[in-house]
């Protein structure tokens, strides 16, 4: 079976601490699909995140994306990623285009394409005219456009995002998420980490739950209500419950 | 085609780093838009220009005078090697805090790690901005000597071209040395758990380490023989007191005679300079394509202490919280610990020299202090110069003027939280000021065991020293809260390259120059001791009154002018 991301056996903890971040998690991710992952405050999403993105080391286990493993061969497997982060702590002093134009050399996006695409991202958002601006001078959700687009620019096979609604008004949000839809037509992958449930519910594919560390539940919304006709929220709460009350 | 790719690669990064970090975008942007930002600009260019004007006078004037006491000893290029060696030492000892901060400590470690580059190349950008940082430093140093000596030598076009590669080249062995001793430190900091305390021992350590190193490299001695034969012997070589002074760092003495001779010689030493600069760098890049990233993501990361701490809620004044939370952000920031605490280190370092002999032991500055002490017995102007001594190792304090830089994008938290801007100006103040007392008590204590002072004397200079210091931190205060630098990238940038703490110094010295003079004024007065100590401590109290008035003013006026 082709996966596009696979965890294997994935733990972290911080600084060289005892209390682990991430503990042992396994995960497969296939092409075509709009993977959710949920999780309370501090559960381990964004560590989970970063370790796929080659922003933290690893502690023990592997992780490989379009198959290639992220430790041992990072620029390929970054190569195959785009990633909007959950801060947007980046160059204030650069103009919206000027960051657009570095990730496309970085990520080797010819003249052509990265043309095109800078122009139908900026339209779409309405960018146009502020990408001439520093992006200091951008409100919140400006600046998280900004980064879609630039995690857009070449088409990666895997788009990772962590929670990417934040900030983003109706209409924003609303074009964001067709544009994961349209990601994963053209047969690529979208992995993303949210706290909206409802967003979840209705666009997700398969659904990842992760708590205190641990996967407590993967798999589609029907597998993950066993029975009956709960919602996700009603199911999340139950399960985060649980895993807190230590009887699993 | 995989090379050309990985190079325009990296050319984009080097483009994007050099235009964040010396905000050109943004400068051209505020130009467009706000005509007004164009003029201030380039009043405060002005004020630099006239500023760093004096600076650069007084330094090629003393420059002058020693060139033609070289010309007397048949050496003329020495003022080339002092220039260069001046140049070379104080990047390298301060390079450390540079590469550490822009390597390891920049806010934009995480974003890159997540970018297909391979880690030698954000290192190298990363190397080559700090270098490009360091070349204000290397031209204000070199030029000067560079053109008086060419001009009493009558040279050519070649020569300023041959001095000009010198220049280029001069800062990148000090920095490689640099960013080998940071990797280090900061591989070992990644794999332990204390890691801001290491951070900041480290580097302590490794900054006397260099300190002491370059000690002991300059009391290297004559193995046999008189100090006159010694002498005699170098004065006798065409190129002996180049080579003698030049000892301290090496290049210095390739760069003299790259420029002093000419032809083949010249070429030689050249060669040599940069052929060091090369080879050097090779082994490094290597190591950093080894090792770079693990130390930088290791930043990322902070320390989970599993011992539970009690969580105090206890409450304090205002002006306290603001003071504990100073303290708390310097300590809890190694670019900011390292900085500002820096002096409360080498100060007593420096006054303690003597005690470990070596050749700071025969410094003339330092003999002459002793004599001068020596010499006026326990009179009024024993006390005067030793608080001026503590004054000036107090007044080196970066702390104080960048206290609002180093808020940065968190300004807006002091300006929402209901305690006044004064108060919070007077917090930051003491704060800032604290250090500076820290300083003098720890270099005062080491002059009590190396010039054997007595207990009166000691208690007399840290008191009215003291003293002096609070107006002093004031001007340093008042300058970072009207123009504050808040727009930066990494914590170095709010503390180091921060333009306040220079003005902030000058500040200092002025204060202190005019200091002096009325003090030396009085003692030609003749007064009695106690009157006389009453006037500076008036003196001072005035200036402080008059400063505090001041500081309440502009705190409230800026708080509403800032953005933040
Ligand atoms: N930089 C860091 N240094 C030390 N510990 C961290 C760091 N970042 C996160 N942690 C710890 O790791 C654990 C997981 O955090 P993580 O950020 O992955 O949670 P999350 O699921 O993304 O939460 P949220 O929904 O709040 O974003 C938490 O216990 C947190 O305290
Ligand atoms: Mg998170």
């Amino acid at each position: 079976m082709i996966v596009v991301l696979s965890i294997k056996n994935v733990s972290k903890s911080y600084a060289k601490g005892k209390v682990k971040a991430v503990d042992d998690i396994s995960l497969e991710v296939r092409p075509g699909e709009i993977f959710g992952f949920l999780g309370p405050n501090g559960a381990g999403k964004t560590t989970t995140i970063k370790m796929i993105t080659g922003v933290l080391p690893i502690d023990t286990g592997t992780i490989n994306v379009n198959g290639h493993d992220i430790d041992k061969d990072p620029i390929k497997a970054k190569m195959s990623m785009g990633y909007v982060p959950d801060t947007h702590d980046i160059y204030d002093r650069l103009t919206g285009i000027e960051y657009l134009n570095f990730i496309a050399d970085v990520y080797e996006v010819s003249r052509k394409e990265r043309k095109q695409n800078i122009e139908k991202y900026l339209d779409m958002f309405e960018m146009k005219q502020a990408a001439g601006q520093p992006i200091k001078s951008y409100s919140h959700g400006m600046k998280q456009k900004i980064i879609l687009t630039g995690a857009l620019l070449h088409n990666p096979p895997l788009w990772i995002l962590d929670e990417p609604m934040t900030g983003l008004d109706p209409k924003s949000a609303h074009l964001m998420k067709e544009e994961m839809n349209r990601h994963c037509q053209k047969g690529y992958t979208v992995f993303f980490s949210t706290h909206v449930l409802e967003v979840a519910e209705r666009l997700c594919h398969r659904i990842g739950i992760i708590n205190k560390g641990r996967i407590i539940a993967v798999g589609t919304l029907d597998e993950l209500r066993r029975s009956g006709d709960k919602s996700l929220e009603s199911i999340f709460l139950e399960l985060t419950d649980e895993g807190s009350a230590g009887h699993e | 085609m995989k090379e050309v790719l990985a190079m325009s690669k990296f050319l984009s990064l080097l483009k994007l780093q050099i235009n964040s970090r010396f905000g050109l975008s943004m400068a051209r942007y505020n130009f467009r838009n706000d005509k007004k930002e164009l003029w201030k600009a380039a009043g405060l260019t002005f004020i630099i220009v006239i500023a760093l004007g004096q600076v650069v006078f007084l330094y090629s004037y003393i420059m002058q005078r020693l060139y033609m006491a070289a010309q007397l000893l048949n050496s003329p290029q020495l003022i080339l090697t002092m220039g260069a060696s001046a140049a070379g030492l104080l990047i390298l000892f301060f390079g450390i805090f540079y590469i550490l901060g822009a390597l390891f400590l920049a806010r934009d470690t995480e974003f890159l790690a997540s970018l297909p580059l391979k880690q030698n190349s954000i290192f190298l950008s990363k190397f080559i901005l700090v270098l490009l940082g360091e070349y204000p430093i290397a031209l204000f140093l070199m030029l000067p000597p560079v053109i008086i000596y060419g001009a009493g030598a009558q040279k050519g076009i070649l020569y300023y071209i041959t001095a000009l590669i010198c220049i280029l080249f001069l800062p990148i062995v000090p920095l490689i040395i640099s960013s080998l001793l940071s990797l280090c430190l900061m591989h070992i900091v990644s794999r332990s758990k204390r890691r801001d305390l290491i951070i900041i021992v480290g580097s302590i350590i490794l900054f006397l380490a260099l300190f002491v190193g370059q000690n002991l490299l300059l009391s290297r001695m004559p193995e046999s023989g008189t100090e006159m034969e010694f002498l005699l012997e170098i004065l006798q070589r065409s190129d002996g007191l180049v080579e003698w002074s030049g000892r301290i760092f090496p290049p210095s003495v390739w760069i003299t005679k790259a420029l002093s001779h000419t032809g083949a010689e010249a070429l030689k030493n050249l060669g040599y300079l940069v052929l060091l600069s090369v080879v050097s760098f090779i082994p490094v890049w290597l190591l950093a394509s080894l090792i770079y990233q693990r130390g930088a993501s290791a930043q990322l990361e902070a320390e989970k202490r599993t011992i539970k701490r009690k969580l105090t809620y206890k409450g304090s004044s205002p002006i306290m919280v603001i003071f504990k939370n100073e303290w708390k952000m310097i300590l809890r920031t190694p670019v900011y610990a390292l900085n500002s605490l820096i002096g409360i280190i080498v100060g007593p370092v420096i006054m303690a020299m003597p005690l470990f002999g070596g050749s700071f032991a025969q410094d003339p500055d330092l003999q002459a202090i002793s004599s001068l002490i020596d010499q006026f017995g326990s009179s009024p102007a024993q006390v005067l110069i030793l608080s001026g001594i503590l004054v000036l190792f107090g007044s080196f304090n970066a702390a104080v003027s960048s206290t609002y830089s180093r808020e940065g994008k968190s300004l807006w938290i002091l300006k929402s939280i209901p305690v006044k801007p004064q108060t919070q100006a007077a917090g930051k103040l003491l704060a800032g000021y604290s250090i500076s007392l820290l300083c003098v008590i720890t270099t005062s204590l080491a002059m009590v065991f190396a010039l054997r002072l007595s207990f009166g004397l000691w208690l007399s200079s840290v008191v009215l020293s003291a003293a002096a210091l609070f107006p002093i931190c004031l001007s340093g205060t008042l300058i970072d809260l009207i123009r504050p630098k808040l727009h930066w990238n990494n914590p170095t940038e709010a503390i180091k390259q921060n333009f306040n703490v220079v003005l902030g110094m000058l500040a200092g010295v002025i204060i202190i120059m005019v200091l002096v003079a009325l003090c030396y004024g009085f003692l030609q007065l003749q007064m009695s001791p106690v009157f006389l100590y009453g006037l500076v401590v008036l003196i001072l109290a005035a200036l402080s009154w008059a400063g505090i008035s001041i500081l309440r003013k502009a705190a409230v006026r800026a708080y509403r002018r800032l953005e933040g």
